[in-house]
């Protein structure tokens, strides 16, 4: 049996690129468990480039797993005091005494992780993922809240079946509605069913910003929000109010190949944002008479897209009548039928979302701004 | 690798510097900085700073953090809309090393 301390000495092997020291010296494993031959190693990593941080991890899942009786290996990500993207763990601001107090930018108080839900192309069904997908992420114990920054054509009133006028606080802020235990802002509660949005873009930017801002959104693990499709006002102004933890980007298969999907990628990247990955939805679908499965809309643009950017693949969604039935009805399918597969899924998804926005979250601190 | 700025200091009315994540520090006089803002309105017509400010008048008096990507400079002739991406900002680092195309070559 490979005790506690030869997972440690063995550890000792893997060193972070540009480290001069190996990952134990440099102090950044914590507890190690071993139960049976499943390893937990818990990491607190300094700020380092993301690629670097996958590259440590991946090296310490080798190291250890060659190890013998060793079946399985959890690295787990510890709270750094490092961390940036958020509040610090003594409540300052990274930059605080040399920011305007009155100014707009920076991290929203109280909300920890902020996920933008993107697709460049329209009917993809990125307001269902993101739904679900937010759904999921409480499954996982996470508070979370839903922006539907989608200002042309919000939808998530109807997907999650709810309807009123959200109150101003005392603080003359926004006070958001609550379904399923989700923190929800949407244009859709402002507006009556038939009115169209046609608003210029510096009315959109306005609105995302007092969405971010004006909103009591609360103590939050993560906002979800989701975007119109498209890389234009709205989407800008939302990487340029707050930090975003990363972006997931939701696709169907023949889209994929096209240059829709790798102008959303590049978006992401032009400002320095992760893409946590790719969603592909509407990937398949299984004929319940025969059983057959159908690629209706061709088969393994999303694994090309991923390999060619280096992007993971989050998941394949299949197309099937619960999903959006479910959205129709205002029961997202992850809060009506959690046992079905596809349930199942947005939770192995929403998992893996959130262990990037971890790993992200220790890999970029925002820089100290020192004034004279 | 996408370069980021470490810690960014405001160097009084002087010049502003920059200290990356690979551990390059650059340093940007005020004025070159300022020549070079990269808004919409000086980018079109390069009217530049104020040619009635000396050196000592032109200076960064707010500098705030835009997203994960970029520093949003307010200067003291009151122009302010200028968003200077970190990518922008390790371009235009004047030190002999970045200018002579070397560091391109090597991080392309």
């Amino acid at each position: 049996m490979t005790g506690i301390d030869d997972i440690r000495e063995r550890l000792t092997e893997v060193r972070p690129p540009g480290f001069s020291h190996d990952v134990v010296a440099a102090g950044m494993v914590g507890s190690i468990d071993n139960q049976n031959g499943k390893v937990t190693i818990d990491l607190e990593a300094p700020p380092m480039p993301s690629n670097s941080l996958a590259a440590t991890v991946a090296d310490i899942r080798r190291a250890v797993g060659a190890m013998e009786g060793v079946k399985e290996v959890n690295v787990r990500f510890l709270p750094s005091a490092h961390a940036g993207g958020g509040q610090r763990p003594d409540g300052q601001r990274p930059d605080s005494g040399t920011q305007d107090p009155g100014s707009e930018l920076g991290p929203i108080p109280g909300v920890r992780d902020i996920v933008a839900v993107a697709s460049t192309k329209g009917g993809v069904g990125k307001s269902t993922v993101a739904a679900n997908l937010a759904l999921a992420m409480q499954r996982l114990h996470q508070r979370v809240g839903l922006l539907d920054a989608d200002v042309y054509g919000p939808s998530l009133p109807m997907m999650l079946g709810i309807s009123g006028r959200p109150r101003a606080s005392e603080g003359k802020r926004i006070c958001p509605l609550q379904k399923y235990g989700l923190q929800l802002m949407s244009l859709g509660f402002f507006l009556d069913d038939n009115s169209p949005v046609t608003w210029r873009g510096p009315l959109v930017m306005g609105l995302v910003r007092q969405f971010l801002k004006d909103v009591e959104w609360g103590e939050l693990d993560v906002l979800v929000v989701d975007l119109p499709p498209g890389t234009g006002d709205a989407q800008l102004t939302l990487v340029q109010q707050v930090p975003l933890a990363g972006g997931v980007v939701v696709t169907t298969p023949q889209d994929v190949a096209t240059l829709d999907v790798q102008r959303g990628i590049a978006m992401f990247q032009q400002v320095n944002t992760s893409v946590l990955g790719i969603i592909e939805n509407m990937s398949y679908y299984d004929c319940p008479k025969c059983g057959r499965r159908e690629d209706l809309f061709g088969s393994g643009g999303g694994e090309q897209i991923a390999t060619r950017f280096g992007v993971p693949l989050l998941g394949r969604i299949p197309l099937i009548g619960e999903v959006r039935a479910s959205g129709d009805t205002g029961k997202p399918i992850v809060v009506e039928r959690p046992e079905h597969p596809v349930s199942q899924l947005f939770v192995h998804i929403a998992g893996a979302v959130l262990e990037a926005v971890a790993a992200e979250r220790l890999a970029t601190a925002p820089p100290t701004i020192i004034g004279e | 690798m996408r370069f980021s700025p470490s810690t960014i200091r405001r160097l009084g009315k002087e010049s502003v510097e920059i200290v990356w994540n690979d551990g390059h520090k650059s340093v940007y006089q005020n004025r070159y900085l300022r020549d070079h803002c990269p808004c919409a309105g000086c980018h079109q017509r390069p009217a530049h700073s104020l040619p009635v400010l000396g050196n000592g008048d032109l200076y960064p008096v707010q500098t705030e953090v835009v997203g994960r990507y970029a520093i949003g400079i307010h200067w003291s002739d009151r122009h302010d809309s200028g968003i200077y991406s970190y990518a922008t900002l390790r371009q235009l680092c004047p030190c002999e090393f970045c200018q002579s195309g070397v560091a391109n070559a090597a991080t392309a």
